[in-house]
């Protein structure tokens, strides 16, 4: 790979409404890294994914992916939404859904041959390949999330992309979870969005705290004072992330 | 039933066999559209589209009647389609890009239709009852309605059919589809403009007021039974097809409207149907 960053803020602020959510960030993501992105409910970590994923335009600064705007990158990309689906009852089976990821390389028509076959490839690194035919709905929380994590990964992303993937799932899955990850991280760059530190610090390389700002810590550097600096002196949201952990992931 | 058997091959009254047909042709599109309003959760705006089209059925009529075009049965009808179009691209724009609350948007196009065409039908020279739109008046179909509905009901499926993976995955998740480089905004309209196409469809059957029952209940019932959306829209066609033959037969037996009848049976069906999936279910 080369050095050119795989992802790179300047500078950037967006705003919803009048108060911005994120101001003035700075933010380099390298290739083959994998970045936790922490911080307190309504910071901006999801708006920071959305930024990268040129589904959201900042008022201010720059956003370059693969040093293209983002939306010229998506084709590079891959995404895990923390909620997809409108109807909880929607009738699509395992193997749709991750034929979903296939979607760009058609113009309308059909999926092809290479399409499902690269579909349950990706179902198979995920190891639900012996679930293809389930109903979507029918399957747990932990299945679901590693369904759309190869819906992503049907595309051959460079970069993926993660919102809270362990959110609503117990703790024994969210660590098959991590495994997942950590062996993806081989061939990808990888950015995490949680609201769970103690979690994401086992297996990141580093941790991006957003709360307005967004300031980068090596995961070896979180110590306790580091954490407290992280999120301001905000002691309720520290505490209030730890509990989460060890209940397994209550998502408030 | 006997008699509605009869009556079909009753030269004298060819209105039934034109109701029968346009019930059957129009199920094909009700059924499989009905699989991705139920889903894509937008019955409301459907609803929306089908009261504004009396707004086009009552300019056709003014028009048609001022212009002397009595000989084109089938006006109505288009402009029906005309401004369920209309409707469609503007709920679907205010929805996309607008900063105005959607739902009020879609209320107010849904009253603005209807007093346009009221307005209309006041100034149309010689009588004219708005409940024939509204509820729906088999003996008003024509040969002419008969072809544009099956010309429209063609139309409609083979582009819901042809771009059948990009609306669903819109339907099912259409940030992901942006992310994917499907342009969602222009799949919305289109998902728009054909369930509008779709609603108009069924005007002379059931009527604009009732046809949002069509378009919903044969697609939730089939919603019940099926894993793929494919399935959905095949047995969603096939109930649409039974709700309307039979609910027909029965208004025609008991001489009731037909509009109406065709509803109650549908509606029927789909209460029984939930209330035996629970109990299949949990046994309750």
């Amino acid at each position: 790979m080369s050095n050119e960053p795989v992802a790179a803020l300047r500078d950037v602020t967006f705003a919803y409404d009048v108060a911005p959510v994120l101001d003035g960030v700075t933010l380099t993501i390298h290739a083959g890294e994998l970045l936790g992105v922490v911080g307190p409910n309504g910071g901006g970590k999801t708006t920071l994914l959305k930024l990268i994923l040129g589904l959201l335009a900042p008022a201010r600064g720059r956003v370059e992916v693969f040093g293209r705007a983002p939306r010229h990158a998506r084709h590079r990309m891959g995404y895990v939404p923390q909620h997809a689906m409108y109807d909880p009852r929607f009738p699509v089976t395992a193997l749709d859904v991750v034929l979903m990821g296939r979607l760009a390389l058609h113009w309308g028509g059909w999926y092809s041959r290479q399409d499902k076959a690269a579909a349950l490839e990706a179902l198979d690194e995920v190891g639900l390949a012996d679930m293809r035919g389930r109903p979507f709905r029918a399957l747990s929380g932990g299945e679901r999330q590693r369904v759309l994590i190869a819906r992503a990964l049907v595309s051959d992303p460079e970069l993926l992309l993660l919102d809270e993937p362990t959110a609503n799932i117990d703790a024994a899955v969210g660590e098959r979870l991590l495994d997942i990850l950590e062996s993806l991280n081989q061939r990808m760059t990888i950015v995490m969005v949680s609201h769970d530190l103690g979690f994401v610090s086992n297996i990141v390389g580093s941790v991006a705290c957003v709360n307005r700002k967004v300031v980068i810590h090596p995961t070896t550097d979180l110590t306790g004072e580091a954490i407290q600096d992280l999120y301001e002196g905000e002691y309720r949201l520290i505490r209030h992330d730890h509990r989460c952990a060890e209940e397994g992931h209550s998502h408030v | 039933m006997s008699e509605f058997v009869a009556a079909l091959s009753d030269g004298d009254i060819p209105f039934l066999r034109y109701a029968l047909l346009a019930g059957l042709v129009a199920s094909v599109p009700f059924g499989i559209m009905g699989a991705y309003v139920t889903t894509r959760r937008i019955s409301y705006i459907a609803g929306s589209i089908a009261h504004c089209a009396l707004g086009g059925v009552g300019a056709a009529l003014y028009f048609q009647s001022r212009l002397g075009l009595e000989e084109y049965g089938m006006l109505p009808l288009c402009g029906a389609v005309a401004q369920a179009l209309l409707a469609a691209v503007l709920i679907g724009l205010v929805s996309l890009y607008g900063r105005e609350r959607e739902d009020t948007v879609i209320g107010a196009v849904w009253a603005l239709g209807m007093a346009q065409g009221l307005l209309f039908m006041a100034k149309t020279p010689g009588y004219v009852d708005p409940m024939n739109y509204l509820f729906g008046r088999i003996v008003l179909i024509s040969r002419q309605d008969l072809w544009v509905v099956g010309i429209l009901a063609a139309v409609v499926v083979v582009l819901a059919l042809f771009f059948y993976n990009k609306l669903v995955a819109v339907c099912f998740d259409d940030e992901f589809a942006r992310v994917r480089g499907v342009r969602v905004g222009a799949y919305y309209l289109l998902l728009l403009c054909l369930t509008a196409v779709t609603v108009v469809l069924m005007m002379t059957v059931v009527g604009i007021v009732l046809v949002i029952a069509l378009l919903t209940l044969p697609a939730a019932t089939a919603g019940h039974y099926s894993r793929r959306i494919w399935q959905m829209m095949a047995l969603g066609v096939l109930l649409c097809m039974a709700f309307t033959t039979s609910g027909m037969a029965l208004a025609y037996t008991w001489d009731f409207p037909t509009g109406p009848m065709i509803v109650m049976v549908g509606s029927g069906v789909y209460l029984a149907s939930v209330a035996s999936h629970r109990w299949l279910k949990t046994g309750v």
